[in-house]
């Protein structure tokens, strides 16, 4: 009996190994990139083209130093920029998710419906027309522009969620709040936006991550460099001083992925878990 | 059926009105076309031009010694010379076009196909010709050096050399008189000078700055001087009109020409800049057409510019004179148009009771839900302003030439299936879609397998701790924006200091190094490669999810029945989460097809065109080229793939349950 149970333990045992073995190696080939630009971003130029495989033997630091002076103010400017736009995406997701939920309306369905079908357009279809749409509302070259169509498409996903969080909640729950007097903005702030924290929270970090990664947009409506958001700077970088100093190059991909890698580090379950229900529910 | 006379009178009137709107709408909206490109290319620094109105032919000269014949947008012919053309003079009467060249010759060539008739040898650089009225002489301004110059006659029947009278100061330009018998040149000391053939002097007008251009429009000779001051003037040399162009850019004044009946006068410049002066010799616009304007003739009431550039624009001289308050009327008169159509409809219904009762009870019920469409009202006007409207255009202006040079509505024409006809004869696009649909196949297939691989093994893992780290682990190299990542990746694949190259290397492998994304044969592969081991977080996760929702207790009664770990896998597990693969499955289509930031970074469509995609074919239209309508073109139709296989994924995906 005993020799049995101790044989299925050692399968068992056998079987850990050997997943934990092959997910070690996955993992480390989805590391490479990243450990290629961490070891880089340490190294001179010398060290580059002379001792390839070598580890840093003297941190370069003057890489970092050089590439931030670069990309400081693209990425104060992005980090404004973007949480902006996750703040403004919060506000108009949480509106039109409680109403979504809560009310009836002549068009609800319609417009429901409006909101739905924009998860299935791919903007690339209206990519020109907007170029000029931004030039015709005076937007060009000006914040908003990156600001306003985030906000747009970033919110359908964030109705969707608040919809579905806030019809979780007991509807005897608004009503009550209703006869007690309380108007709708009312019940939507001091009940629906309390409950649907955690799912609030969760849309704020998938859209940071969404907005944070643009690069063609801004590519195209921004000209001013110091309106200029962190990905087109680093590759402006990169075709600057690609050539002639690869190090400082690399700490430029680093300085851009340390905002989003803090964040995950904090939030990484929200991300996780939004992640998930976003594709499923949506 | 009750009739309320009050609303239906409203009704009419604001009818009538929406129709004067729009008859104000469309008269001031054909008013809105400036500056249109004439859609002929030559393909080198154009400069000199010749338009004959009555073939409609229009012949330019390029300092790339070639000459062009258009009709519309269609060349006839092109000839060669010896240097660059520096004026054209179309003589209907004998069908001969006579070209000033600064080889040193006047060519004659024949109106209609180009063939050369006559050769008149001047042995000079030439600046300037002119035909006398009747045609037999051929009057030349031409330059020796800086401070020899001489204004030449010819006889156009065998070429002799009648007169030849010398000047020490360098002639800008030479034009007959109606009496065949005086000249009219211009010099850079800036005198307009009126002489005989024979060069006896008989009239001089002085101005202050050299004289840079001299052109004859109808029965006024113009010319401009380098301080920008321009004189147009008679036989007589009555300074008929004069006048100064403001030039606040300090731009270097090069040519002028006036429209056809010498009311607005038009400046041009090195820099591109054009100044233009209605007839009262007051500035009216300055506009910049981005090249050396190096002729300007008058057609109508519109002119014709060229430049160095290879720009050939047409210029509505008269509308451009106030084209803003055009814009603002045209803007105007749509939305009175707009107000006066809603007016009109809703005082239909008013009239009408049994509509007017509906349509109360429904504006009650609406009244009622306020706070529905106030809270609403956000997202509504956002995606109006940011999608719906951008998607309207989309589908509208794929059948138009809208353009960055065409961009108001009186320029924009419909053109039917062009730009889906031009997708094909272009090329580019189907060399893209051959490489999306490989990006997209292969994609599906790294989307179906290192996820569900991964995720299957984290979800066997023993002990929860572990199980988080992991996932957490596998989902953290999305921190790494994606742009970054690619840029990563690009220097992974360079060929003298890429991991890839080096490994290699390590490996005594140096006969596998390759220029990776420089060699039309592996580009495409580096690009679908990008991202090894592709276990993308989203779909890693999703599936995850989709494995713990199965639940333990559908696993453990298999196990009881002596299922395999395997078995359960493909008999269970896998048919289980179908939902789930189909969901990444469409999400995928739509990104990929979508998605050229990868392509953008790695090769930029390149080497040549192997990595090409239409989604970065419909960026480089808009950002680059500005064909807009032909960018609306592709959308729609990379649109309709996404539909299309979305469709079919769901299909296949559904139908296998």
């Amino acid at each position: 009996m005993s020799g049995k149970i101790s044989r299925k333990k050692l399968r068992e045992f056998r079987f850990q190994s050997v997943i934990e073995i092959i997910m070690l190696c996955i993992m480390f080939f989805a590391f490479v990139p990243v450990l290629v630009m961490l070891i880089m971003s340490f190294k001179s130029n010398w060290e580059i083209y002379n001792d390839f495989f070598a580890l840093p033997r003297n941190i370069a630091w003057n890489n970092y130093i050089a590439a931030f002076g670069k990309l400081k103010v693209s990425m104060l400017n992005t980090l404004f920029v973007v949480a902006s736009a996750v703040a403004l995406t919060l506000v108009v997701a949480a509106l039109s998710g409680y109403v979504f939920a809560t009310m009836k309306f002549p068009g609800k369905n319609l417009f429901f419906m409006l909101i739905m079908a924009l998860m299935m357009i791919p903007g690339i279809l209206y990519l020109a027309p907007n170029y000029s749409l931004i030039q015709s509302y005076g937007l060009y070259n000006t914040r908003w522009a990156l600001i306003l169509p985030w906000v747009s498409g970033g919110q359908v996903l964030g109705i969707i969620l608040c919809r579905n969080a806030i019809e979780g909640v007991p509807k005897d729950l608004f009503e009550a709040a209703k006869i007690e007097g309380c108007g709708e903005l009312q019940s939507l702030f001091w009940i629906a936006v309390p409950l649907a924290k955690p799912m609030l929270s969760t849309i704020a970090v998938m859209k940071l991550v969404d907005y944070y990664n643009d690069f063609i947009w801004p590519m195209m409506v921004i000209e001013s460099n110091t309106k200029q958001v962190i990905t087109v700077a680093v590759k402006v970088f990169t075709s600057s001083v690609g050539s002639t100093e690869i190090g400082a190059m690399f700490a430029g991909y680093v300085i851009a992925t340390i905002p989003l890698f803090i964040l995950f580090m904090f939030t990484s379950r929200l991300y996780m878990e939004g992640m998930t229900a976003g594709a499923v529910k949506g | 059926m009750k009739v309320n006379k009050i609303w239906l009178t409203i009704a009419l009137i604001s009818l009538i009105l929406a129709g004067l709107s729009l008859v104000g709408f469309r008269v001031y909206n054909s008013r809105t076309e400036g500056i249109e490109d004439v859609g002929i290319t030559t393909g080198g620094q154009n400069s000199c031009l010749a338009y004959d109105e009555e073939t409609g032919i229009m012949y330019v000269g390029t300092h790339d010694n070639m000459l062009f014949a258009f009709k519309g947008d269609k060349e006839l012919f092109r000839v060669t010379a010896g240097g660059s053309f520096s004026e054209l003079v179309i003589r209907r009467e004998q069908d001969l076009l006579y070209c000033g060249n600064e080889d040193g010759n006047v060519y004659a060539y024949s109106l209609s196909d180009g063939e050369l008739k006559k050769t008149i040898t001047v042995n000079r650089r030439i600046v300037g010709i002119d035909i006398s009225p009747d045609g037999t002489r051929v009057a030349v301004g031409a330059n020796t050096g800086s401070s020899k110059a001489n204004i030449l006659v010819y006889s156009t029947e065998d070429g002799s050399e009648i007169y030849n009278n010398k000047a020490t100061v360098t002639v800008a330009g030479v034009k007959y008189c109606k009496d065949g018998e005086t000249l009219i040149s211009i010099n850079k000391r800036g005198e307009i000078d009126l002489l005989r053939e024979n060069g006896e002097k008989v009239g001089v007008y002085k101005t202050n700055y050299s004289a840079l251009q001299l052109v004859r429009n109808g029965d006024m000779y113009w010319t401009v001087c380098k301080d920008g001051s321009y004189y147009g003037f008679d036989e007589s040399l009555n300074i008929l009109r004069t006048g100064k162009v403001s030039n606040p850019m300090s731009a270097v004044i090069a040519s002028i020409g006036a429209d056809e009946e010498n009311g607005h006068v038009v400046v041009g410049s090195n820099e591109g800049f054009f100044f233009i002066m209605n007839a009262h010799d007051r500035e009216v616009y300055t506009g910049d057409i981005d090249s050396h304007i190096t002729a300007i003739r008058g057609v109508g009431r519109t002119v014709i510019m060229t430049g160095l550039a290879d720009i050939i624009k047409q210029v509505h001289v008269d509308n451009l004179e106030d084209i803003n308050g055009n814009i603002r009327k045209t803007g105007i008169f749509r939305i009175s148009l707009i107000v006066f159509a809603i007016v009109f409809l809703c005082s239909m219904v008013m009239t009408f009771e049994w509509s007017r009762k509906k349509t109360l009870r429904f504006l009650k019920t609406v009244w009622r839900c306020r706070m529905a469409y106030i809270m609403l009202a956000p997202t509504l006007i956002l995606i109006w302003l940011f999608n719906y409207r951008g998607i309207a255009t989309a589908f509208i202006r794929a059948f138009t030439n809208w353009s960055k040079t065409n961009t108001t509505l009186a320029q924009i024409d419909f053109v039917g299936l062009d730009n889906f006809k031009r997708m094909v004869t272009e090329g580019y696009f189907l060399i893209g879609i051959r490489n999306m649909v490989l990006i997209t196949v292969t994609g599906i297939i790294k989307v179906l397998t290192m996820p569900i691989l991964v995720a299957w093994l984290v979800y066997n893992i023993r002990g929860n701790r572990r199980k988080y780290l992991h996932r957490f682990l596998f989902v953290l190299p999305i921190v790494v924006p994606g742009v970054i990542g690619a840029m990563t990746w690009q220097k992974i694949y360079d060929p003298s200091i890429g991991l890839l190259n080096e490994v290699l290397g390590a490996m005594h492998l140096d006969s596998l190094k390759r220029v990776w994304l420089g060699d039309a044969k592996t580009a495409i592969w580096a690009v679908i490669f990008m991202g090894f081991p592709f276990v993308q977080a989203m779909a890693f996760l999703v599936y995850y999810g989709g494995l713990i929702n199965i639940g333990k207790d559908v696993e453990e009664s298999a196990m009881i029945d002596g299922a395999r770990k395997r078995d359960l896998f493909w008999r269970i597990q896998l048919p289980l989460i179908r939902p789930q693969l189909s969901i990444m499955i469409t999400l995928h289509i739509i990104g990929t097809i979508q998605d050229f930031n990868g392509i953008f970074i790695l090769t930029g469509g390149g080497p040549g065109t192997a990595t090409y995609v239409p989604a970065l074919e419909l960026y480089l239209n808009v950002a680059q080229f500005g064909r807009y309508g032909y960018a609306c073109a592709l959308g729609v139709v990379l649109f309709i793939f996404t539909m299309g296989a979305t469709l079919i994924s769901n299909r296949l995906t559904r139908e296998r349950g």
